[in-house]
């Protein structure tokens, strides 16, 4: 089935996330739509599957424009959507969670006829699942795998694959792909949404670059990843090495980081900065994560392992992991100064909440509840609780979703505090805030940091080629 | 707001069951304010239930819910018992020991369902109703085992404990000076927990968000534990004063319905220590006042029961669907234009 | 003689606890659809208490069931109303619906406590009650204990063997996947939160009509909070559910017999179930994490819970 978009566009609120966005897939090709986080790809695929609704714009099957998609109607005309989440049922068995709402399914389960769609589809695509196994003891490569048989027996016609990730090894993969390839070539369509770029240069015959809610381009491939990452961050002024002030301090602090069995040395002095980077999906999504709380991930200086409880981790996800929705900034404050157990004084936290309110620029009184502040606001929140012995501070996107004033405001202070901590690490999906903040930088490209050196020997280019995996000499 | 509301279509379901709304509120205010005795009585009734909506509120602060409360009230019996049928119980000491054995009793086994929940995974819920029962099992055990009465064992309890460990009364006025000192004072040390300290704030935060708790550091898992302990602590109180002021001995099911009827008041009182006092209050004169409906107007002993669940689920309710919200808005408006 | 004494008991046993069958059946229907209904013991007294008084004014045992059986579902759709429209706490509401019930039913039961009454009269049927052991057992006893056996084998077949029972199955595991299948996961709750407080009623109804003639206070004898424990005891299981509650009728029968040797016994019987039941969550916990367990062994010895039993349902 060919799909055409035809000038989708899609607002929340300020957010544009879809911006006039047309493009047009054929029918029997793998189309993939990349982008960086954010830039709307989710959003687009989703108006195929019927759970979101476009504000204005149309889309056409077979050039034939249907009007208001819903679930239902997606399901019926053959648009099947693979999710990061397979949406099956955990204590039911495989052959279970196949069969609910399958069109085949008649009222007596004796349905030798599902069972062997379900033989024939397992031994096509070489899946071999155990249809007697429970959902919960697959793996999620497998869960996606009895996701994709449904789908295609239910007689899904498009197949849209919402970043299928990192659940998938790499034997499930080709095989998931092998399928798929068959599938176009019956004329099926297969829409590849992903962040892989060794994914989508393997198996897609042709791409569209998203960014921040416009199509940039859409390209035949095969295509240079520098080229395709250089188009989903914008291009990029190519700046001659930067020369960073130089920290002096007398002690040169070599740190070891480990990261997924590797040990990487930095060269760090006291008061740097690290920046992460990386495309996501890659490891810099767990990386600040998994040093905060996994006992196995260390940061090591001459002494030997740095004491963890001097970490601060500051969470990308602010309301879901760093904040207290109902609790006031009264409350996060007096909890972030008095983790003995002691007696609050609340004349005192309550002057000391007023400065920090005041000193970071906090929109809000003492009494404003968390999840009543804007996203830059929360962050600064997040900012003015770390206590001020915090040597180890760990900030997972610091400026994600932030408007710019906001975005500068917490470069400058991280800046201004960095000297007096023994190392600040962020992680960023952004080349030029890597580029314009950190002293050292780390490149993730799958699991792996493929990449660490000062910021001062390294290009941008080089930074774009890491994590797109295009390092020259690297095979694919 | 939606309290009225759900007071008057109460009133309604009284109507239905033939029973006049009015002669009842007038016959429970009889039997419970008018006279010295049964004010008595609703003192100590509005103790034992403000104490179980209090450990319910505790634990609603950790996002947990306390269903093991009348366990918990029991085992702050047995606890009690079991100080007043040693030696100390003859003497002046009684009565502390009292208090302090019903706070340690109710606290390990509060936390007995916290650890269910954390380390076992168990749902507090069924927990909760499970250690329900094993505690009655307990008294029940008790009663016509070790402790049994003298000669014939019998169910309907052990033998009187001593008088030194009864809860005095002040005054001719039979003012029950013990169990109001008790409410009270939890009441005060509770508001205290929550308003000043550390601790308090910790439980409101691990109820909010455990994950945003372990990142400062914290254990969520000791912090839900620690509102299991207060809660059975503070419960089991009220377990005490079933044993000191109004039966004297260790009986089965002891606690009366009373811990579930705390839930009941925390539902309503919107997590608000103060106002659950105010509705265990009401409680209370429905309850002692009832006795009074049944001489009076020979209505059933079921009636205040009737009368509370109602107002409750009507409250849920209304809450839920708003209604007293768009009333108001309706009021106003049609304020607005005239 | 020993055969004869064994069968004699082996029918007392399935007489009896045909109620606690009933009322385990549709709670289970109901808990595998998502639906906790907390108001069990509330639903159970006041079923009983309505279906009596409704057999005894009628005459008629069988407008009694009826009765029961409605009162029944509507007390669970008030239940279901409240969750999946209304969006409240399912516990909040069964709870509170449990102690309001219980009470109505003793106030409202006031006329006809202890008065004699209709009862499900024993059917004869001639040469198959000469069967040896099922005979007795099964064939000599009324509609009732009929009734509840039929239960189990429906319930069982629906549940595992028909195309809506995976559906009720599916809505219960994970009501968001369902949606996006295109199921319609409210009415289903609805339909079988109903149906499973439906059966309860006439498992109620069991109660005065048959197990224990007449109402009077406390009836059911904390068969409702026993029936949940049952209900998790049995994995979510109707058969193993009903083994649990013949086990638990089983236990009754014997202290009846016992009674004067333990003295208390009938006091502490009610309470074995609850400690059986922490016990059987913390086993299923416990073992799925462990690999080395066998599929089958798992499935028969620890159940698995809806995973999204309790939850409130509203779409994304």
């Amino acid at each position: 089935m060919k799909i055409t978009f035809d000038s989708i566009t899609k607002r929340y609120g300020e957010l544009i996330a879809n911006d006039a966005v047309t493009v047009s897939i054929e029918s029997g090709t793998i189309h993939a739509i990349i982008g960086e986080n954010g830039a709307g790809k989710s959003t687009l695929v989703k108006m195929l599957s019927g759970q979101v609704t476009p504000d204005s714009g149309s889309i056409a099957i077979d050039d034939k424009v249907i009007k208001g998609f819903s679930t239902h109607s997606a399901i019926e005309l053959g648009i099947g959507l693979l999710g990061q989440d397979p949406m099956d049922f955990k204590n039911l068995t495989v052959m279970q969670s196949f069969t609910v709402g399958h069109r085949l399914n008649t009222s007596m389960m004796r349905n030798g006829l599902l069972r062997q769609e379900f033989e024939r589809l397992n031994s096509v695509y070489a899946f071999n699942i155990d249809p007697k196994k429970k959902i919960y003891q697959l793996s999620i490569g497998e869960r996606q795998q009895v996701e994709l048989m449904r789908l295609l027996s239910n007689g899904a016609k498009v197949i849209i694959l919402d970043e299928p990730n990192s659940g998938f090894s790499l034997e499930q993969k080709s095989k998931v792909f092998d399928a798929l390839d068959g599938l176009t070539e019956e004329g099926c369509t297969v829409i590849l949404v992903s962040h892989k770029l060794e994914d989508v240069l393997e198996y897609a015959s042709s791409v569209s670059i998203m960014r921040k809610g416009t199509l940039v381009d859409t390209l035949d491939l095969p295509q240079s990843p520098g080229h395709l990452v250089d188009l989903m961050f914008g291009g990029h002024q190519e700046e001659s090495v930067l020369q960073t002030e130089s920290v002096t301090d007398t002690q040169n602090l070599v740190a070891k980081v480990q990261q997924s069995g590797q040990t990487i040395d930095l060269n760090l002095s006291k008061g740097m900065m690290v920046g992460a980077i990386g495309l996501q999906g890659s490891g810099v999504d767990t990386f600040l994560r998994n040093m905060f709380y996994d006992k196995s991930f260390l940061l090591t200086d001459a002494e030997g392992p740095i004491d963890k409880s001097s970490f601060g981790y500051v969470p990308a996800d602010r309301l879901e992991r760093g904040l207290f929705p109902e609790l006031s900034i009264l409350d996060h404050h007096a909890l972030s100064s008095t983790l003995g157990h002691n007696v609050i004084d609340w004349t005192q936290i309550r002057s000391m909440c007023e400065d920090l309110i005041r000193e970071y620029g906090i929109i809000g009184t003492p009494e404003t509840k968390a999840h009543e502040l804007s996203g830059g606001n929360q962050q600064r929140l997040m900012l003015s609780m770390m206590r001020s012995d915090i040597n180890v501070a760990m900030l997972e996107h610091p400026t994600r979703g932030l408007d710019i004033q906001s975005a500068d405001y917490i470069w400058d202070k991280l800046l201004n505090d960095k000297l007096s901590r023994t190392v600040t690490l962020f992680s960023s999906y952004d080349v030029d805030e890597i580029w314009n903040y950190s002293d050292y930088v780390l490149c993730f490209h799958g699991e792996d940091i493929v990449a660490s050196c000062s910021i001062n020997s390294i290009s941008k280019t080089d930074i774009i080629n890491n994590i797109a995996g295009n390092v020259i000499g690297r095979d694919e | 707001m939606a309290f009225g509301l759900a007071l008057f279509c109460t009133s309604i379901l009284l109507v239905l069951l033939g029973v006049s709304p009015w002669s009842t509120f007038i016959a429970i205010l009889e039997g419970s304010v008018l006279g010295l005795d049964s004010l008595s009585r609703v003192f100590v009734i509005t103790s034992i239930m403000s104490l179980s909506a209090f450990a319910l509120i505790v634990t609603f602060s950790c996002n947990m819910w306390n269903i093991g409360v009348e366990g918990q009230m029991m085992l702050g019996a047995i606890g009690a018992v079991f100080v007043a049928r040693s030696f100390i119980g003859d003497t002046l000491l009684s009565i502390p020991f009292m208090i302090i054995a019903a706070m340690c009793f109710g606290g390990i086994f509060g936390l007995i369902c916290g650890l269910l929940k954390t380390k076992g995974s168990v749902h507090e819920i069924f927990a909760g109703l499970g250690l329900d029962f094993v505690a009655a099992g307990l008294i029940v055990y008790l009663v016509i085992g070790p402790w049994k009465k003298e000669g014939i064992a019998s169910t309907s309890g052990t033998d009187i404990i001593p008088e030194m460990s009864w809860f005095p009364h002040l005054f001719d006025f039979k003012f029950p000076i013990i169990p109001i000192l008790l409410f009270g004072s939890m009441y005060l040390i509770l508001r205290f927990i929550y308003a000043k300290t550390s601790l308090g704030l910790k439980l409101k935060s691990v109820g909010s968000n455990t994950n945003a708790f372990s990142r400062l550091g914290l254990s969520p898992d000791m912090y839900i534990l620690f509102g299991f302990l207060i809660a059975g602590a503070v419960v089991g109180l009220a377990g005490a004063i079933q044993v000191g002021s109004i039966y004297h001995k260790l009986v089965p099911y002891i606690s009366g319905g009373y811990g579930f009827l705390g839930i009941l008041i925390a539902l309503v009182s919107g997590r608000k220590l103060s106002i659950a006092i105010v509705v265990s209050a009401f409680f209370a004169c429905l309850v002692v006042g009832g006795s009074t409906l049944q001489i009076k107007l020979g209505l059933h002993a079921s009636l205040p029961g009737i009368i509370q669940a109602s107002i409750v689920l009507f409250w849920l309710m209304i809450k839920a669907s708003s209604v007293h919200i768009k009333l108001i808005n309706a009021v106003s408006k049609s304020y607005g234009h005239s | 003689m020993a055969i004869v004494e064994f069968e004699i008991i082996l029918a007392a046993i399935i007489s009896m606890s045909a109620p606690l069958v009933l009322a385990v059946v549709g709670e289970t229907i109901s808990e595998r659809v998502g639906i906790v209904n907390l108001s069990l013991e509330g639903s159970l007294l006041i079923t009983a208490m309505v279906g009596f008084a409704v057999a005894s004014i009628t005459g008629s045992v069988l407008l009694g069931f009826i009765a029961a059986a409605l009162l029944g579902g509507i007390i669970a759709l008030l239940i279901c109303f409240a969750n999946i429209t209304l969006y409240i706490n399912m516990i909040a509401v069964g709870f509170t619906l449990t102690i309001l019930l219980g009470k109505l039913s003793s106030y409202l039961g006031q006329p006809f406590v202890r008065i004699p009454g209709p009862y499900v009269p024993q059917i004869e049927v001639p040469w198959l009650k000469e069967i040896p052991i099922i005979g007795k057992a099964v064939i000599d006893q009324n509609v009732v204990v009929w009734l509840s056996i039929a239960s189990i084998i429906i319930a069982w077949w629906f549940l595992y063997k028909t195309k809506s029972g995976l559906v009720l199955n599916a809505v219960g595991e994970n009501p968001y996947s369902a949606d996006a299948r295109g199921i319609n996961v409210k009415f289903i709750k609805y339909f079988y939160g109903t149906l499973g407080g439906a059966i309860v009623g006439m498992a109620g109804a069991s109660f005065s009509l048959h197990s224990i003639y007449g109402w009077s206070n406390g009836h059911t004898l904390n068969y409702g909070w026993i029936c949940l424990a049952i209900v998790i005891f049995g994995g979510w299981n109707p058969v193993r559910g009903a083994i649990g509650a013949y086990a638990f009728g089983g236990l009754q029968i014997m202290a009846l017999k016992l009674q004067g040797v333990l003295f208390g016994l009938s006091q502490v019987l009610p309470l074995i179930p609850f400690p059986l039941m922490i016990m059987s969550l913390i086993l299923i916990q416990y073992s799925q994490d462990k690999q080395f367990i066998p599929n089958r062994v798992r499935s028969i010895l620890f159940g698995n819970q809806p995973e999204h039993l309790g939850d409130t349902f509203k779409r994304g």
